[in-house]
């Protein structure tokens, strides 16, 4: 933005049509753009002129509401305080505020509304007309659940705000609305709770989000970029759902929520470790369920984590440690086997990899076809014709369906990306390398921090919490409040 | 960069250096205690009590009093802490001699573990504290299971007699190990704040030595006290490891153990050497860290052994974190009249 645009959108509405007229012309680049749309309308001899974004507006509500309402005022304007007169006597919208900030009124069209500026009015008037044309809420399609709420967030901020206030009816949900982003700014609403929120996570987002200087954040997977604790951990230290119901639940649990305009996802923090691990149907199924549900998720990736890497050191190095009997099918299936153990391995996490790259990117109907052919084709044919050892396809296979337990598709890609360095290590150290990338990613991941609340809380540290971590005991016995309440030690 | 860490951090981090260092001494690297080894932890507890009352003594802060008695006395914690290190660093590479790992070159296995203690002691005091309670959780699976699977060998004779080695090499047992124990609480001396709770060190050095006395107990109930006759490091450590019987499925668990418990410890020793020497230099902590680990692989490449004075040196650690905590609180009461 030039130093000249920036002078004009800190003006003031001059109450002089030509002017005011002009200015919005300058700021909008008309007549080369050719979306802004500034219709003149006479209003009992004073002039009136209606300024929207072509597309982003209902017009028919512009029609009726606007236009002809301006065109059957009963009477003439009075002079003073035509902007309030325009609002309360003719004006037929229920949304309607008056601005004087130039910027404030090119944001306000932009986002969809539509100005009204008056010959002699000190103040332009913003009238709510947005109809744009979006996607209707839907099913959550990357974090499916069996039971519970289906409904997921879509890419209109106002309909996943209200989808919250649905489903957390509470008169202390307040939600802020700042935007981020010089150039392009991106609507973002922070909602929290009153008296539950923790102000102190609340007031360091705060700073954070008046800190980004982009000209143009391109999404909340960006935005998180910019405004969790470390940016260079592997682990993601907010939660990313897609899920209103569990937006809903964290906020009654102390977190915030971030929504951002055309993301049809929302950040939650301060999150910790364990609510990375947690599905939305843990807490609506029996705890029974739930807990089994989490067991085996918490199962998933440790042996997603370690699986293959142990494998590797005990056939690289300790082959003593495995029993008589599994050492001789080991030997007996890599007889034939060409190459070392972690060729093998690394032949196999490729085609893995690629095979789920390519799962994601083709269209549907085909996706499946891929799927069938990676696991049938490659798998039994590459074992049949001894380049890769059966077991070595179970490793796999089962290292990646434990990848896919977990709830998070962030979560899964740092669990790859862990296990890749696993077995590095392995490769080179055998189980004392096992011993030293768990430590260090132990060491890790507890000394994150998220939103000034550590990572591994309430574990490590240890604070006073609800028995809902891994297992999930009955809902009468969670009591106490959640770690990240206001009023909780830190 | 400062190293610090928070009261709530440095309790399961000594209680876990405790646990493993204790155990250490008594197990592997001085034989001759062996099946009595967890009197000698029961000792030498008894003995690192006055140590830890005194480091309990209310007043808060790092313990740096800006007098000049402040930096003999991290002097003195950095070469205990130096010395620590340098004795695990070689254990490790005997272990991974032994476990199968006997092709690797111990010039690239020291790097290696020293680059990811540096790594680990730059992620500070909270990472190392956090983990350490994390791996004291881990332990405690892995052990139950260990221990549940063997508990139809045990052989509760194999306890006696108590005064095993005799009274005299018992109490030298009981000195050293208190030398062990003292320098595994060194890390509660750079404690922040007061968020680890009343008797901080008491309760790490008895969770530690609850934890050490359990291990030798299991030791003992496995192990003939045959087995010292065949005195030799590597002999003891198979008794540990593979114990003559233990399943071969059970020996990847104790593997597992032992080299986390080792690391575990030595990553305490590692923060706290790198935390002394910036207390000492007030240079950056990253360059404390990674000085730190420079000198801690010079001095365990290097012929330098301390065999001949070994026992002289364990009980001169009791004195020497004595010495540094009491200098630390002389100069404590005076900057804050």
């Amino acid at each position: 933005m030039t130093e000249e645009m920036a002078r004009l959108r800190r003006e003031a509405v001059s109450g002089k049509m030509e002017k005011d007229r002009a200015a919005l012309e300058t700021l909008f680049h008309f007549p080369e753009n050719q979306d802004i749309q500034l219709r003149e309308i006479q209003c009992q001899g004073s002039r009136v002129c209606a300024v929207f974004m072509d597309g982003m507006v209902r017009s028919s509500q512009v029609d009726d509401f606007i236009v002809r309402a301006v065109q059957r005022a009963g009477a003439p304007m009075p002079e003073e305080g035509r902007g309030k007169y325009l609002i309360t006597q003719v004006l037929n919208v229920a949304q309607a505020q008056a601005e004087a900030e130039l910027g404030k009124i090119c944001d306000g069209v932009l986002g969809g509304m539509t100005a009204v500026l008056a010959e002699g009015a000190d103040t332009a008037v913003l009238l709510d007309t947005r109809g744009f044309e979006k996607r209707g809420v839907e099913k959550a399609g990357n974090e499916s659940v069996v039971l519970g709420a289906q409904e997921g967030f879509t890419e209109s901020i106002r309909t996943n705000l209200t989808l919250l206030r649905r489903y957390y009816q509470s008169a202390d949900l307040v939600t802020e609305m700042l935007s981020v982003g010089t150039e392009a700014p991106l609507k973002v609403a922070v909602v929290s709770v009153e008296g539950i929120t923790n102000p102190r996570a609340l007031e360091i987002l705060r700073k954070r989000l008046r800190k980004i200087r982009c000209g143009a954040v391109h999404g909340i997977g960006q935005l998180q970029q910019l405004i969790e604790d470390s940016p260079w951990a592997l682990v993601p230290q907010m939660l990313m759902t897609e899920r209103p119901d569990r937006a809903a639940a964290a906020l009654s649990d102390g977190q915030f929520v971030v929504v951002a305009d055309c993301s049809p996802y929302a950040l939650i923090a301060p999150c910790s470790f364990f609510s990375l691990l947690q599905a939305s149907d843990d807490a609506f199924s029996r705890w029974q369920y739930g807990s089994y549900m989490r067991v085996v998720r918490f199962l998933g990736m440790l042996i997603s984590l370690l699986l293959p890497g142990l494998y590797l050191a005990l056939t690289e190095y300790h082959t003593f440690l495995i029993p008589v009997s599994l050492l001789t099918t080991i030997a007996e299936t890599r007889a034939n086997v060409p190459f070392p153990v972690y060729f093998e391995m690394l032949l196999m996490e490729l085609s893995f990899f690629m095979i789920n790259e390519a799962n994601l990117r083709i269209p549907g109907q085909i996706g499946t076809s891929v799927g069938i052919i990676g696991a049938l084709v490659l798998g039994q044919t590459a074992a049949e014709a001894s380049i890769i050892s059966p077991i070595l396809i179970i490793i796999i296979a089962i290292s990646g369906l434990g990848c896919y337990c977990m709830p998070g598709h962030s979560f899964t890609i740092m669990l790859i990306l862990y296990r890749l360095g696993i077995e590095a290590l392995c490769l080179a150290l055998g189980l004392y390398g096992l011993c030293l990338a768990v430590a260090l990613i132990v060491c890790q991941v507890c000394s994150l921090q998220s939103f000034g609340w550590d990572f591994m809380t309430p574990l490590a540290p240890h604070r006073p919490h609800n028995p809902d971590l891994i297992v999930r005991l009955p809902a009468f016995l969670q009591r106490k409040k959640v770690y990240a309440r206001q009023g909780e030690k830190t | 960069m400062i190293l610090s860490i928070r009261g709530c951090e440095a309790r399961p981090l000594s209680a876990a250096m405790v646990a493993a260092r204790a155990f250490i001494g008594v197990s592997v690297v001085t034989l001759e205690y062996f099946n009595t080894g967890w009197i000698c932890i029961l000792g030498g507890f008894v003995l690192a009590l006055p140590l830890a009352l005194m480091i309990d003594l209310p007043g808060k802060g790092r313990f740096m009093a800006g007098t000049r008695l402040r930096k003999p006395a991290w002097a003195l914690v950095f070469a205990l802490a130096i010395y620590e290190c340098t004795v695990l660093t070689r254990l490790i590479l005997k272990s991974t001699l032994y476990c199968g790992l006997d092709q690797l070159q111990p010039l690239g296995t020291t790097l290696v573990t020293l680059a990811f203690c540096g790594l680990m002691a730059v992620k500070n005091g909270r990472g190392l504290g956090n983990g350490a309670r994390i791996w004291g959780i881990v332990f405690l699976v892995l052990f139950s299971l260990v221990v549940l699977s063997q508990v139809e060998n045990f052989q509760f004779y194999w306890l006696f007699p108590i005064l095993g080695p005799g009274v005299r090499s018992l109490a030298r047992g009981c000195l050293e190990t208190a030398g062990a124990l003292a320098g595994a609480m060194t890390p509660l001396l750079f404690r922040e704040d007061e968020t680890g709770g009343k008797h901080c060190a008491l309760r790490s050095l008895s969770a530690g030595c609850a934890v050490a006395t359990a291990l030798c107990l299991y030791e003992a109930l496995m192990s003939p006290s045959l087995a010292m006759g065949s005195a030799s490091q590597i002999s003891v450590l198979d008794a540990l490891l593979a114990n003559g019987r233990a399943s071969l499925a059970l020996m990847l668990p104790i593997v597992v153990l032992w080299f986390t418990g080792v690391f575990a410890t030595l990553n305490g020793y590692g923060f706290t050497g790198a935390a002394a020497l910036q207390g000492m230099t007030g240079l950056d902590g990253r360059v404390c860290v990674w000085g730190a680990m420079g000198l801690i692989l010079i001095l365990t490449l290097t012929e330098i052994s301390s065999r001949k004075w070994f026992h002289i040196v364990e009980m001169g650690e009791y004195l020497l974190a004595i010495c540094a905590t009491v200098l630390l609180r002389i100069g404590k009461r005076r900057a804050s009249p």
